[in-house]
């Protein structure tokens, strides 16, 4: 039932005022204190060197990509399995999900082969050509 | 939910918009209560199983009995903690992170079959809607990661992103196998199905490795040890929430206690039969305590698995980064899928565990 998810928004909204309410609580009690030192970003005791918000590492965007690309196959596959047990044609079920789920696996076999699974790539060809 | 309303009904004769905020409040109530407690006893847990897998004591001195009231002092003592927003941070994402973090574990307890009928709502696609509102909590670490401005922070949000959502799809596969065999999305029809055809998990052959990829994958997706990562003390100082003190750090620790629960429960739900157990008929009971027996079943099983996640956390070293992300997409989604497959064609024919025998 779609009614079910006003339930759903209340709770997000208690949620967050849950979050809110010790907060301002604690705003009674606790100490403010403040002063420059204090206020830094946290670097071992040192002043912070230069801007935090830098690049990184190009890696997590391939990581990112792998899991959209899986992600969406994935939430392809929860009807078919919703459907498979109470499934009128069955053995068409377990065929269109057979090839369904190859497509994907070779999907996963290629990026293991390109070597976008592995954290720390090898290039095989460059040590070819020191060798 | 729908069982307070009609019960206002008839009792006090109260309908519509005030029988359906007084459901709010029970539930509302109730749920906090409970997160709040269980929390508390949790983290009381975790420390006291931590001192005697290292043969100590642990906490002994708070509330004389075996320090039981440590984690309320802890929590007492964090409502007195300065509140520290750093100068260079990005208030507005700073302050939305923990909110952000702990509603999406939060929203997660509606769907939860806590006994037959002890539900807030039986969602329809209760089990994907709480992987799915489970995800919301790796926005809210970028936000706290990217938003503190600090280098730790930032590396351990992205890390923590990069692990939580490679092992979203693990986690998806290896949980599609119990659906497909059920053939339902409601938690409740989970434990309808066990109670008539015997645990899951002894289903056939391939369920335990379906519920063994689901397990270590929701350890990695809890951020666990031996995932432990994104928090690595050694490395990271505490990751994405290094800046964050006081009552804000502790939301980022509620969560993390309350999503062990969430995936414990999920195993012991899907897997290992909920509230039912196989020997006891309990659902033919009088009702209140019919209730009462299936909580107390399925709370000894979730506190089961959240031991052995403690356990594993005080047993095995932290892996290293290239071995987590190896770990997900090399074993346990092909383990996962290979499940998934063999499940669809062992239904397919009507086998269990040898092919073609029975």
């Amino acid at each position: 039932m779609l009614l079910d998810f006003h339930v759903v928004l209340v709770f997000l909204i208690t949620g967050t005022l849950m979050v809110c309410t010790p907060l301002l609580l604690g705003a009674l009690f606790r100490p403010k204190n403040r002063y420059p030192e204090k206020d830094m970003a946290y670097e071992c005791g040192m002043d912070p060197e230069g801007e935090a918000q830098v690049r990184f590492d190009m890696r997590f965007y391939t990581t990112a990509l792998i899991f959209i690309v899986f992600e969406a196959e994935i939430v392809l596959m929860f009807p078919w399995a919703r459907v498979y047990a109470s499934h009128p044609l069955k053995g068409l079920a377990l065929v269109a999900g057979l090839i369904f789920g190859t497509i994907v696996f070779f999907g996963l076999v290629f990026d293991w082969a390109k070597g976008d699974l592995t954290w720390v790539k090898t290039f095989h060809h460059k040590r070819r050509v020191q060798g | 939910m729908e069982t307070i309303i009609s019960f206002v009904g008839e009792q006090f004769g109260l309908e519509g918009v005030l029988a359906l905020s007084i459901a709010y409040a029970v539930c509302i109530g109730s749920l906090l209560g409970f997160i709040t407690v269980y929390a508390m006893f949790a983290i009381w847990m975790e420390r006291k199983v931590a001192a005697h897998i290292q043969v100590r004591y642990g906490p002994m001195e708070t509330g004389a009995w075996h320090g039981w009231a440590q984690s309320v002092a802890d929590a007492v003592k964090l409502l007195f903690k300065e509140d520290l927003i750093p100068r260079s941070a990005n208030k507005v994402m700073f302050l939305a992170a923990p909110a952000v973090v702990f509603c999406g574990v939060f929203a997660g307890f509606i769907a939860i079959p806590f006994a037959a009928g002890v539900q807030i709502v039986d969602l329809d696609l209760g089990v994907f809607f709480i992987i799915g509102i489970a995800a919301i909590e790796v926005i809210g670490v970028i936000m706290a990661g990217w938003a503190s401005n600090s280098k730790y922070s930032l590396f351990g949000a992205v890390r923590e992103a990069a692990q939580v959502v490679s092992y979203e799809i693990p986690t998806a596969v290896a949980l599609l196998v119990p659906i497909l065999v059920v053939g339902s999305f409601r938690l409740g029809d989970f434990n309808a199905f066990q109670e008539e055809h015997g645990w899951l998990i002894f289903h056939n052959v391939w369920m335990p490795i379906a519920a063994l990829c689901y397990f270590i994958s929701s350890l990695a997706g809890c951020k666990r040890a031996p995932f432990d990562l994104p928090e690595a003390e050694s490395e990271l100082v505490s990751g994405f929430h290094t800046e964050y003190s006081g009552m804000r750090f502790s939301f980022f620790f509620l969560e993390e206690y309350a999503s062990m629960f969430v995936a414990a429960l999920l195993v012991s739900t899907l897997f290992f039969g909920g509230w039912t157990l196989p020997f006891l008929d309990v659902t033919s009971w009088p009702y209140g305590l019919a209730q009462g027996v299936g909580m107390a079943v399925l709370l000894v099983k979730t506190f089961f698995f959240i031991f052995v996640q403690m356990w594993l956390r005080w047993t095995l070293p932290r892996m290293r980064v290239d071995q987590v992300m190896g770990l997900g997409y090399k074993y346990l989604v092909p383990w996962g899928f290979a499940a998934l497959v063999g499940t669809a064609v062992f239904e397919y024919y009507g086998w269990r565990f040898v092919p073609g025998v029975f």
